[in-house]
């Protein structure tokens, strides 16, 4: 996913045999994080802790019911002692509105990347490992979905579904975990010919165990930071549907339906559109980072 | 000059005071034009047939010919073949190209245009036409009564526009000059119809070509002739050189350029990227009148808003329940929130601007308290008061309605949810009937209340399945057909009043039409019916 | 010989590919509910004149026999009627295919343009301050909404400034070259990070590499070693990356066509899905595939002529 759409860039870039593997630190010990060290890990996780923890504690520390209209204080400008943050067109609190809107889209992109991470991780390592027409048929439907303008197949996905937060888990599902097999077919194959594993498969070991025991374990931190990064996708996916008008319906507070409500107002009331704008681009860069120091810890094992 | 000026009510006096205005505008630039605003409300009460626009004519001597004015749309036409549509943005492009046998004015009132003259037959049911001499579509070969007999023939067999069409039985070229439409009951009020902008008359056989030939490169009598259109883009016309008015249309080409997104409306018209914007952000337009070299232009209310209730629901064929949402909404909130304080909360399903458009019907006020009882009432007779509403997705104006009504009706104890839809999936939902509520509007075409009052029932009560359809059938049948104006006016009254005693239709607000442009624009207009009339746009200087 | 052996051999793989897609895109558009006859005609229209419609457009036929004939007409290259425009869709994305055509190749040159100089001077030294600040702002870039951006620039540049026009297209070369400018920097944010992470990252490998060590102990200078060995190497990699975004591109022009009211290719296809007008949403996405496609293929030849090391198959 990603906020304009089209391919994740991501998984555009994970490719199997000659191509750069992946967006983040892959390369080895020749990269280092942007704060370096385990910078990078600190600073994601303090950012994105917290984001999380403001928007966990949205129904206590939040001012103000989220969705209650005041439609006599409509437009009122920040440092106001009752609105903070100002109020939107309709009297709303926008940093109740702001602090819920956080807490729907982290937990919402979160929500949406479990599915495909497991559909796609065990599809993934089942065609890698066995190999033969369910690796042909998984490399087919990849090369299909890769083919072609996500964001389109994603919009006409919400367009069948009807928008909500179960289409948008859905169609993140529908298409995500292509990413995620792909990433486990690449590694399947790989450990499938390390010589434990042969020799696990020699001693007789069933092959779900030698999956579960070896395999997975082997690959799955790769998964975990893709996982990661792609969270900064599937935010910057929900809210660029929440633009479009094809996110979680109104009344609830969403950062891309914030930025659309508001975009009327840039001239007068900038706040409206450029807050939430902000806010999106901290959490994802808290995503970003925490994946970036992962991906230096991996390297460094 | 055309707009900005609109709290002036028409009349002897408001010619004089509109030709003050422009001095005033010309002085200062039309900053002092934003004053005193919500005028459009104020006109509103005004009764049929007035407008908001003020109509410097002549009194302009700035105005001058010649000059390329570029106007963004919200979206472009489906077609411009003006039998086959019914959309409003095909009628803003139909307009400049074709002419109609009657027209509105600015104020709404009916007059000949293409035809010089109708008379009716005593029993009203043969008119005899005498069309205007002169004319000449943009291809220079003069417009003949087989074109008009042509023209009216297929709008009458039009799968879109039949039904108004529907008493007319035949229409025939008699003469070089006349034509003569027969009916099957008497029309009481033909020239309404006839001044429908899409009863466009168009050369005969469509010049020889096939419709959707014709489509491609139309030809009309209008001030303007096409010229090109880059699908998505933008749609040109050049001036008609042959057009029968004399020294019309100013402008040597116009651009209608398809901008569906509001706020690149608003910021390509302050960047001086356009000339003129169609339907610019309502919160934008305090902030545009101050601007000195912009002018806002508010056109009489002519859209209705509303809230449809689908009687095939249960919850709703209880009465407690639809007069419960009726008392709960507060309409005023709406004109100030979403509207900005343009437009007026709305009582008659037929709005001001159309004919016999009823004022004693008024908005109820917000009474939360006994639409609580009411609902209390009706849970306790089995009702579940949980509807989801339905409305268009992506519009800042529908959006902020949907939530008012949604936060109104959750105060009254109902549960709401909301439901946004593109405009095909709402197409499709609501003739199916499968919704609960859904926010639409309403616009009319002509000042004739007749389009609205025969779509009403060919739409089931516009698809809210009420059981007043059949009535207001009935009575539209008579109203078309009534001996005198005052039946007609009683018939329609009658109408007005069925449709709100049902109240399945429950209306929100009546809302202006808005156009925003560069200060140097002048000869705007815009009547009752949406249509901007280029023919004497012009710039000043 | 070698290379015309593997264009061809990408280029079959590409076909079953081009298939899959146009199934896939003809069952989705299919399942979205919505009537492409009630969108044309109104609210005015009678059900009979919507049977009629349906009839005339062949929607009363059954999805597999509709696919078949969408196939059949595609073979003798012709992509249907648009039901909303009533003109051929394959003439329609053509006329629109300039203004995206556009706005992609403009993306990808000023992402170059972006992309080499911070890269080169990330890279330069290593962990110093310079590296950590054009790595922290490929991280920020990373997370910025493209239609935020779009907005942003529109009311602050555009419309505050007026150095570039708020949308449009623009006419002539240069009217297009400062028309598409903001949009085209707002595509060209998302990638650019992506391009600066490999670029960076391949330099600073390639910089050890053996050829280099023996450039040095040849004794080049410096700067020479860098541009003509370790960018010229590690430029591959980065072609790649710029390549296989390229339906990220693509799918950027989408919403970035959207905010900045640009009548491409993007939003022909929005429309397209709003009036369930099949032929054009079809027309579209299967142009659009053959693009990406295309560029791929593109983008492993040029990495193949650059990079000796990559093997062609």
């Amino acid at each position: 996913m990603n906020a304009v759409g089209g391919m994740p860039p991501s998984a555009a870039e994970i490719d199997v045999e000659s191509r750069t593997p992946m967006r983040f630190g892959a390369v080895g010990n020749l990269t280092r994080g942007a704060l370096g060290g385990n910078g990078s890990l600190l600073a994601g996780l303090i950012i994105l802790g917290t984001l999380i923890a403001l928007g966990l504690l949205a129904p206590v520390i939040a001012p103000d019911d989220p969705v209650k209209q005041d439609i006599n204080n409509i437009l009122v400008s920040p440092g106001n002692a009752s609105h903070l943050l100002g109020s939107d067109q309709l009297g709303r609190d926008t940093l109740s509105r702001l602090l819920y809107a956080i807490r729907n889209d982290i937990l919402i992109a979160l929500g949406a990347i479990i599915l495909p991470f497991l559909i796609g991780t065990l599809v993934g390592v089942l065609a890698g490992y066995r190999g033969g027409w369910v690796d042909s048929l998984l490399v087919g439907i990849v090369d299909v979905i890769i083919a072609f303008p996500i964001l389109v197949l994603l919009i006409a996905l919400v367009f069948v579904l009807g928008p909500g937060v179960r289409t948008i888990i859905i169609a993140v599902a529908a298409i995500d975990w292509v990413v995620y097999a792909r990433l486990a077919r690449t590694s399947a194959r790989r450990e499938a010919a390390m010589e434990y594993v042969i020799a696990a498969q020699v001693g007789g070991v069933p092959t779900r165990r030698v999956i579960v025991r070896h395999i997975i374990p082997n690959l799955i931190s790769q998964s975990v930071v893709y996982a990661m990064s792609d969270a900064v996708l599937v935010i910057l996916f929900i809210t660029t549907l929440g633009f479009l008008g094809l996110g979680i319906p109104p009344p609830a507070p969403d950062l891309g339906t914030m930025i659309a409500e508001g975009q009327a107002y840039l001239n007068s009331q900038w706040w409206l559109a450029v807050i939430p704008g902000a806010a999106i681009v901290v959490t994802a860069l808290g995503l970003s980072l925490i994946a970036d120091g992962l991906a230096q810890k991996l390297d460094a094992r | 000059m055309k707009m900005g000026l609109g709290r002036f009510r028409f009349g002897a006096v408001a010619a004089v005071l509109a030709l003050v205005a422009a001095i005033v505008v010309a002085g200062c630039g039309g900053g002092g034009t934003s004053s005193g605003g919500g005028g459009a409300t104020g006109a509103g009460a005004n009764g049929a047939g007035s407008s908001e626009t003020v109509s410097g004519g002549e009194g302009e001597a700035q105005a001058k010919p010649g000059g390329t004015l570029t106007l963004a749309d919200f979206d472009e036409p489906i077609s411009l073949n003006p039998f086959m549509v019914a959309d409003i943005l095909s009628s803003h492009a139909v307009t400049q190209m074709f002419e109609p046998l009657f027209k509105a004015d600015v104020e709404g009132k009916l007059e000949p245009w293409l035809a010089e003259s109708m008379k009716a037959s005593p029993d009203r049911k043969t008119f005899t036409v005498t069309l205007r001499k002169g004319v000449k579509f943009s291809n220079g070969k003069p417009m003949t009564s087989a074109d008009v007999a042509f023209s009216l023939e297929t709008i009458r067999k039009s799968p879109v526009w039949g039904i108004m069409f529907e008493l007319v039985e035949s229409v025939k070229a008699t003469g070089p000059d006349t034509v003569v439409i027969k009916t099957s009951k008497p029309a009481a009020k033909l020239e309404g119809q006839l001044s429908l902008p899409f009863a466009a008359i168009v050369p005969k056989n469509f010049g020889g070509e096939s419709e959707e030939e014709f489509a491609a490169h139309p030809i009309g009598t209008g001030p303007f002739a096409y010229a090109s259109w880059k699908r998505g883009e933008s749609l040109t016309f050049d001036k008609n050189k042959y057009y029968w008015k004399p020294g019309l249309p100013l402008l040597e080409k116009v651009v209608f350029e398809m901008v569906p997104d509001v706020n690149s409306r608003d910021s390509q018209l302050r960047a001086g990227e356009l000339d003129v914007v169609a339907s610019p952000d309502w919160s934008q337009l305090p902030a545009m009148e101050a601007e000195p070299n912009l002018h806002v232009g508010i056109y009489k209310a002519s859209i209705l808003d509303s809230l449809g209730l689908n009687m095939k629901e249960p919850l709703f064929q209880n009465d407690k329940v639809r007069e419960a949402i009726n008392l709960a909404i507060d309409r005023e909130g709406i004109v100030k929130a979403a509207l900005f304080g343009h437009g007026e909360t709305a009582g008659s399903w037929l709005m001001p601007g159309l004919e016999f458009h009823d004022e004693t019907i008024k908005a109820p006020a917000q009474d939360v308290a006994k639409a609580k009882k009411l609902l209390a009432e009706a849970v306790k007779e089995g009702v579940e008061p949980t509807l989801q509403i339905s409305l268009l997705k992506g519009q800042t104006f529908t959006t902020t309605v949907a939530q008012i009504i949604q936060s109104n009706l959750v105060e009254a104890g109902f549960s709401v949810s909301l439901r946004p839809l593109d405009e095909s999936a709402m197409n499709s939902v609501l003739p199916a009937g499968k919704y609960d509520a859904a926010l639409g509007l309403l616009a009319s075409n002509i000042v004739d209340p007749s389009e609205l009052a025969s779509f009403y029932p060919a739409t089931e009560a516009l698809y809210t399945f009420g059981s007043n359809a059949t009535k207001v059938a009935k009575l539209e049948a008579e109203a078309v057909s009534a001996p005198s104006e005052k039946i007609r006016g009683q018939r329609y009254a009658e109408i007005q009043e069925a449709v709100e005693e049902e109240k399945a239709l429950v209306t929100l607000d009546y809302r202006p039409f808005v156009w925003a442009m560069q200060g140097n624009v002048t000869g705007f207009q815009v009547g009752v019916t949406s249509d901007p009339w280029l023919g004497e746009t012009g710039f000043t200087e | 010989m070698v290379y015309a052996r593997f264009l061809v051999r990408r280029l079959l793989q590409a076909i079953p590919v081009v298939f899959g897609v146009t199934i896939v895109v003809f069952l989705l558009i299919h399942l979205v509910p919505g009537d492409p006859a009630r969108t044309a005609l109104g609210t005015h229209a009678t059900p009979q004149a919507v049977a009629q419609l349906h009839h005339l457009w062949g929607l009363d036929k059954s999805l597999p026999e509709q696919y078949w004939l969408f196939l059949k007409r595609l073979l003798g290259g012709d992509l249907g009627t648009s039901l909303r425009f009533q003109q051929p869709a394959g003439h329609l994305v053509l006329e629109r295919m300039p203004v995206t055509l556009w706005l992609l190749c403009y993306a990808t040159v000023l992402t170059c343009l972006i992309a080499v100089p911070a890269a080169l001077l990330a890279a330069s030294r290593q962990g110093a301050l310079r590296d950590r600040i054009v790595r922290l702002l490929s991280v920020t870039a990373l997370g910025i909404p493209g239609f935020w951006l779009g907005l942003m620039l529109i009311e602050y540049i555009a419309v505050e400034t007026g150095i570039f026009p708020s949308s449009g297209y623009g006419s002539g070369f240069l009217g297009h070259l400062e028309s598409l400018f903001l949009p085209s920097l707002t595509i060209a944010a998302g990638i650019v990070p992506l391009v600066v992470r490999s670029l960076r990252a391949e330099t600073l490998k390639v910089a050890d590499a053996d050829f280099v060590t023996t450039a040095r102990a040849k004794g080049l200078t410096e700067r020479r070693i860098r541009l003509r060995h370790v960018l010229r190497n590690a430029l591959a990699p980065s072609i790649t990356v710029l390549a296989v975004n390229v339906s990220f591109l693509v799918g950027g022009t989408l919403v970035i066509e959207q905010v900045f009211s640009l009548g491409g290719v993007g939003s022909l296809m929005l429309q397209g899905i709003d009036a369930r007008d099949f032929p054009i949403v079809q027309a579209v996405t299967l142009i659009l595939a053959l693009v990406v496609v295309g560029v791929n293929i593109f983008g492993d030849l040029v990495q193949a002529l650059i990079d000796p090391r990559v093997e062609v198959r």
